[in-house]
């Protein structure tokens, strides 16, 4: 007896089955992309082909997680990587991870882990799947552009050192001593000249030392003396001065819980933001109060500007973001390139707060770099 | 009274002669001119002006350092220190190193020779009576 059975649709299925995995693993390729599947009980790994080629294992390779992140994971890491995995065993929502490997070449790579748990029927956490994506050259690419920006940054400030250092070693003396001239011309009429002329000096000379005085504050702003010399809390008192002076603010209060000089490249940062944040506090908020906040959290500096302005709604300012309105791209730019956070928090009618956070020391390039 | 005698001390050409000019008219007695620190301290110790109107950065010494040089050397002779910089700071250190006071380039002019009055009345202030006998030790 000869039993027949038509297997043409299973036939058909398993070659879509190979079909779609060849694209599974075709796309995992081109997208630096391995999955993986851990079982909680067993703590068996399954890992995709590209996974392992990701990893620089031998395809195919059966392990343990706990062997999986002695064989892999960044010596640095595994520590931060294991009290990870701790800590979602027991909680099957999605997380990400980000951590270092090193292949067997020696190669250290860069990899982001994402991945979520998987409950059985009984609502039980079995296993969780995930992927892992090699980021480096995008870490890389992110760092490349941080260090880019910072050169920005310093050659910059270098300029506006230089601009600085000119117009108040030519212009600002050239300046004063023309007044001082003006009222040696005055002093020389004496009761001799007419009235009017003698009014006309006295205006002239009292004109021009308005304008020393504005020349030698926009010097400040290129070069803030009181940052170099006093530090950045008392330039930030000199700004919040000059912003209550520029607009209808009642008070600009500047809270500091700051002990001595900070590393210079963070102290102008933080001041260039605050510079920033309180322009647009003059220029843009209708505020009444407005406080400059600065304190050291451990291992980083935290600066904090406020205001009970109008506010503004972020989104429409992000649409906006392009021609660098509020300069709060720069503001970013610039805490970030450092390796700072920055966050603005506002809303229509409620004010603004714009935040940022440095780390101490900060790690840049000399001149000559 | 005698004329007030000054020592004008900046690095900068065009604005000292300004200024000398400038007090010169005003009825002081500009006793001498320095460019540097370094040849203001060994002026006044030579000149013994009633006040030094001192720059503040200026090449070879600078102009606190040379304050604090001529104070310790002849602690009566006053200075004016005259300078672009406006700190909070600076201003304190100056203070600090025996300054009589801070002005500002840029300030009116009228400031300027009010305050050099008022250190010169103080130095004489400081001065023995004229004709009054000195003790040799």
């Amino acid at each position: 007896m000869v039993l027949c059975r038509d297997v043409t649709e299973q036939r058909r299925a398993e070659e879509l089955l190979r079909a779609s995995q060849r694209q599974l693993a075709e796309a995992q390729r081109i997208a630096q992309v391995g999955s993986w599947e851990w079982d909680l009980e067993t703590d068996k790994l399954t890992v995709s082909d590209e996974l392992c080629r990701l990893f620089g294992l031998p395809v195919g390779i059966r392990m343990t997680m706990a062997e999986g992140v002695a064989a892999v994971i960044h010596p640095a890491d595994q520590e931060r990587v294991a009290t990870a995995l701790g800590r979602i065993r027991d909680d099957p929502s999605p997380f990400a991870l980000e951590h270092r490997i090193i292949r067997p070449d020696g190669d250290v790579r860069t990899v982001l882990a994402r991945g979520e748990g998987v409950a059985d029927e009984n609502g039980r956490l079995v296993r969780f799947i995930g992927t892992d994506q090699d980021i480096t050259d995008r870490r890389r690419a992110d760092a490349e552009r941080r260090r880019l920006l910072n050169r920005v940054y310093e050659a910059q400030e270098g300029q506006d050192r230089r601009l600085a250092a000119d117009l108040h070693d030519g212009h600002v003396q050239s300046l004063a001593a023309i007044g001082f001239k003006l009222e040696q011309a005055r002093l020389r009429l004496g009761g001799s000249g007419s009235p009017e002329v003698d009014e006309l000096l006295w205006q002239v000379t009292k004109d021009l030392s308005a304008e020393v005085t504005a020349l030698r504050r926009t010097i400040g702003r290129l070069r803030p003396l009181v940052l170099v010399e006093d530090g950045l809390e008392a330039a930030l008192r000199e700004e919040a001065k000059s912003a209550c002076n520029r607009a209808a603010l009642a008070t600009c209060e500047v809270v500091s819980e700051l002990d001595g000089r900070l590393d210079p490249v963070v102290e102008t940062a933080l001041f260039r933001v605050a510079q920033q944040a309180l322009a647009n506090v003059v220029e843009h908020a209708s505020a009444t109060h407005a406080e400059v906040a600065i304190d050291c959290t451990g291992k980083g500096v935290r600066l904090r500007v406020s205001d009970d302005g109008c506010g503004f709604d972020p989104d429409h300012v992000q649409a906006i973001a392009d021609i660098a309105h509020f300069g709060l791209i720069a503001m970013r730019e610039r805490v970030e390139a450092l390796g700072g956070r920055f966050r603005v928090t506002t809303a229509p009618g409620h004010g603004t707060v714009v935040e940022a956070s440095l780390p101490l020391t900060v790690a840049t390039e000399g001149p000559g770099a | 009274m005698t004329r007030p005698r000054l020592l004008v001390v900046d690095d900068h050409q065009l604005l000292r002669a300004a200024v000398v000019d400038l007090l010169v008219q005003a009825g002081f007695e500009v006793a001498g001119e320095a460019a540097d620190g370094a040849d203001a301290v060994a002026l006044a110790k030579e000149l013994d002006p009633d006040v030094v109107l001192m720059d503040l950065r200026m090449p070879v010494l600078g102009g606190l350092d040379a304050t604090r040089l001529i104070k310790d050397a002849c602690p009566d002779i006053q200075v004016v220190l005259l300078t672009a910089f406006e700190s909070p700071a600076l201003q304190q250190q100056a203070q600090e190193a025996g300054c009589f006071a801070y002005l500002v380039k840029g300030c009116p002019p009228g400031d300027l020779r009010l305050t050099l009055h008022e250190a010169m009345a103080w130095r004489r202030s400081l001065l023995p009576p004229a004709g009054s006998p000195s003790v040799e030790a």
